[in-house]
């Protein structure tokens, strides 16, 4: 169950694919995939149109239409800025998330193995991660400026907290079989450590990952918006300010679709370097 | 003992490291922890903090409200009808993985700055994990649960009142507990743009003001909001979940 985390106090993640997992409910679905293949598309299309309609009846300015967007996109797409925009929004998040990680397993695993080290510290990740880190922005704005490194910072910071607490737990959870195991092998520190306590700590951290990617994009896009930084976030709301409502809603697009996206590439890289992990209940 | 030494220890370094540091920048840009508790007394007595929290209270909770009153009857609508749920998970799936903060600018644009778009954007935050994790939770019950229930008997009602619901809960108060994360982060985003008042709108105008402490005192006031919720909704899960202990 450790996937949706009913007991676990905080790997708390819907596994995005939704897996089967069920007994009888799930098995029924995709039995029934082949003779209605057409049936996820449906809502879809019925939203397209409502969509359609609503906003031609009721609502003739300050919403977007997809008919409208559609008409948009190759004005968009023939942006530079749009481009611009994109591209320096997706490279800060990467880049948190990167820093995040490369700062928050070494915190987690220090933190996780070295009993005063947590009593130190651990309170302060609690707080910070409980905190809605949106929060941190007007307080970045005084420390570091309307900049690109403002929006770095509190990007890379959402990153860093799933990912020490997931580590944390993970290495304080190391089953002691695992490491009775280890010693009667007569195994080194460490080779403890590369072979049973980082390797056991790894589902931990792909739940911390799938947190800090959800978390690293809001706060990148939040900062963007409230600072006025090159990004998308401020594409969408400069657009919008200026009437251009369906090609703000490209943005809102393709902000969407590389939040999928994240998710769906930490998903992959989970099936690659941690072949042994199965998401939940199999 | 050594545990609550290192804890008291720890609060003295930090508070002492936050003096230090804003006893020498100046004060627009850091101001000393003394001067942050001082000015969060003042913001307190004066009753600028107590309008804010409860206007962004009373946003969250009738958000929180709707997201649970809406989002777990949906779930469990879900479960019950396979063929609306293999229609709609996918979306489900999307929306969750968006960052909705990106909606607020169109909410700006109809519906200007108020309550409605507010709670549109916590919803909106909240609702879908409350959904997925319900969802979860109902289709992996283990099958020979449902088929004792079945052998003794049992109508539909009853499966549901006491095999799928109870085995639920746990679930349905994991994504709730995820919900009051990210409906702080819907609440205090939009108030960032969609209010006049509200703790995020008292973050954002000590910013315009170079008020560090009074942005300091504003941050501080919602940690201290957001750990109470978190190990509040931590108590309540363990309280309603004690068959899942060591589970």
């Amino acid at each position: 169950m450790s996937g949706v985390s009913g007991p676990g106090k905080r790997a708390a993640v819907v596994d995005p694919n939704g897996q089967p997992r069920g007994a009888a409910t799930r098995q029924t679905d995709s039995a029934m995939a082949g003779s209605q293949p057409w049936l996820p598309y449906l809502p879809g299309i019925a939203a397209i149109v409502m969509w359609e309609a609503c906003a031609y009846l009721f609502f003739p300015e300050f919403l977007p239409r997809p008919s409208r967007v559609i008409l948009a996109l190759p004005e968009v797409v023939t942006n530079p800025n749009f481009w611009g925009s994109v591209a320096t929004t997706m490279l800060a998040i990467v880049e948190g998330i990167i820093i995040g990680l490369a700062l928050g397993v070494p915190t987690g695993l220090l933190l996780g193995r070295v009993t005063p080290a947590r009593w130190f510290g651990e309170r302060y990740l609690h707080a910070l991660n409980a905190m809605p880190v949106v929060a941190i922005i007007p307080l970045s704005t005084l420390w570091l400026g309307y900049s690109n490194n403002m929006r770095l910072a509190v990007t890379a910071l959402s990153a860093f907290l799933p990912i020490a607490i997931q580590m944390i737990d993970g290495t304080r959870q190391l089953p002691t079989s695992y490491l009775e195991v280890a010693r009667s092998f007569h195994a080194k520190r460490s080779q403890i450590w590369v072979g049973v306590a980082i390797p056991a700590a790894m589902p931990f951290l792909i739940g911390g990952l799938q947190l800090a990617a959800g978390r690293a994009m809001v706060t990148g896009i939040t900062a963007e918006m409230v600072a006025a930084i090159q990004g998308l976030g401020f594409y969408v709301i400069f657009e919008t300010r200026s009437f251009h409502h369906n090609q703000a809603f490209v943005g809102i697009l393709v902000i969407a679709g590389f939040g999928i996206f994240l998710l769906w590439v930490i998903r992959k890289a989970t099936a690659r370097l941690v072949p042994w992990y199965r998401p939940a209940g199999e | 003992m050594a545990r609550i030494l290192t804890g008291l220890l720890s609060v003295v370094v930090v508070a002492g490291v936050w003096q230090l540091i804003g006893a020498n920048v100046r004060p627009i840009f850091f101001a000393t922890f003394t001067a942050t508790i001082k000015k969060t007394v003042e913001m307190i007595a004066s009753g600028e903090i107590v309008e804010a929290f409860a206007s962004s209270g009373w946003a969250f909770l009738l958000g929180m409200t709707i997201s649970i009153v809406l989002g777990i009857p949906f779930a469990l609508l879900l479960a019950r009808s396979p063929n609306l749920r293999r229609s709609l998970e996918g979306y489900l799936y999307a929306l969750y993985a968006t960052p909705m903060v990106v909606l607020i600018p169109f909410l700006l644009a109809l519906m200007g700055v108020g309550l409605i778009p507010r709670l549109i954007v916590i919803v909106l935050h909240a609702i879908f994990p409350i959904i997925l994790t319900t969802l979860e939770g109902t289709l992996s019950a283990p099958k020979p649960l449902l088929e004792v229930a079945r052998a003794y008997g049992s109508t539909e009602r009853q499966l549901w009142a006491d095999v799928l619901i109870p085995y639920t809960v746990p679930f349905a108060m994991s994504g709730i507990r995820q919900a009051v994360g990210r409906g702080l982060v819907g609440t205090v985003a939009s108030e960032f743009f969609l209010s006049a008042t509200g703790l995020g709108h008292l973050l954002i105008g000590g910013a315009f003001r170079f008020d560090s402490a009074a942005v300091l005192a504003a941050t501080l006031v919602i940690t201290l909001i957001a750990v109470a919720l978190t190990a509040g909704v931590q108590r309540i899960e363990t309280r309603f979940t004690p068959w899942r202990e060591g589970a």
